[in-house]
């Protein structure tokens, strides 16, 4: 190893005493393992107690009908979407007026209150596609 | 307990009453927390397993209150165990620095293994002279390995002063170590 300046070690030269230093590190004595276990078991905390298999949080129902009614905009826009939806489904099954064949045996012909082809009549696939009728009533609904 | 769980996942579960984590974070930390304390106090060994059983037991206190995320367990053990050094070094001044590691003569040694010996102990003699600050930076660099960084997290400085301690600590060094170049076998 080549010494330029003999006030100095080299920095090879202590790198090397560093990885020497790394090498030889004494390991600790199995006494000082016992201590340091022996002090964790002695303050180790209590375990969280788990729930109970099966336990429901006597609050969790209410809250969950709270955060849904709160997700749909509260209780009267609930009522109101409930209404909406009884409407729609009553309009559809009672007014089969736009509805092609209406009353000639079309698709909704004879489901109605007071309509019916009878018993017997049957329908084809032309029967469920609108007829030229249908769009000019579209048309004056706007 | 599996070797991939991080040490600061094994103390959150030491902190939820989990006592497989305390033997896992005994096993893996204990060595380091000794070997960082016996370097910091020159190779006094009772004094290194007294300070690594005060860290360790600071660590089990800290458990229940340790967030994930906020700091490693690494960093803030390092800044403990220094802190815990420099206090007993400047209580007690116990390391007789000319007693550390001196040959009985200017021989060198025959084998490998007493050469790899005789180097370590003339390093750690060698550190015990530095100013405190330089032998913690000196350490944590060049033996424990740590990235700037992290070190100027442990000692609470930037990482320039890091870079400068370090430096003033090998210089130091290197010339504390010139005058037995031949007895470490670094003659030509």
């Amino acid at each position: 190893m080549v010494n330029e300046n003999k006030d100095m070690l080299e920095d090879a030269a202590l790198q090397d005493l560093f990885r020497a230093a790394r090498a030889e590190a004494e390991m600790p004595r199995p006494e000082l393992y016992r201590r340091v276990l022996a002090d964790s078991q002695a303050l180790l905390p209590a375990p969280a107690r788990p729930a109970a298999p099966g336990a429901r949080r006597p609050d969790a129902l209410p809250r969950l009908r709270a955060g849904f009614a709160r997700l749909l905009g509260g209780w009267s826009l609930l009522a109101g979407l409930s209404a909406a939806m009884l409407a729609g489904l009553w309009i559809g099954y009672a007014h089969p007026g736009i509805l092609p064949h209406a009353g000639s045996g079309g698709p909704m012909a004879g489901t109605g209150p007071g309509m019916g082809p009878g018993v017997g009549h049957s329908f084809a696939l032309e029967d469920f596609q609108p007829g030229p009728d249908a769009f000019l009533l579209l048309l004056e609904d706007g | 307990m599996d070797g991939d769980i991080s040490d600061e996942a094994l103390l959150v579960a030491y902190g939820n009453g989990e006592p497989r984590a305390a033997m896992a974070l005994t096993t893996r930390l204990t060595p380091r927390v000794h070997g960082f304390a016996m370097r910091m106090l020159g190779g006094d060994r009772a004094e290194a397993e007294d300070v690594t059983q005060e860290a360790m037991l600071r660590l089990w206190k800290q458990a229940p209150h340790w967030r994930m995320g906020e700091a490693r367990v690494s960093t803030w053990l390092y800044r403990v165990v220094s802190n815990l050094c420099i206090d007993r070094l400047r209580k007690h001044r116990f390391v007789d620095i000319d007693s550390v590691e001196e040959p009985a003569d200017g021989r060198a040694p025959v084998s490998q293994r007493l050469m790899a010996e005789a180097r370590a102990r003339a390093l750690i003699g060698a550190l015990a002279r530095l100013p405190e600050r330089q032998r913690q930076a000196v350490i944590l660099r060049h033996i424990e390995g740590l990235a700037n960084p992290e070190i100027a997290a442990i000692m609470d400085i930037s990482v320039e002063a890091v870079e400068s301690l370090t430096a003033r600590g090998k210089r130091t060094l290197a010339q504390n170590l010139a005058p037995r170049r031949e007895e470490l076998g670094y003659g030509e």
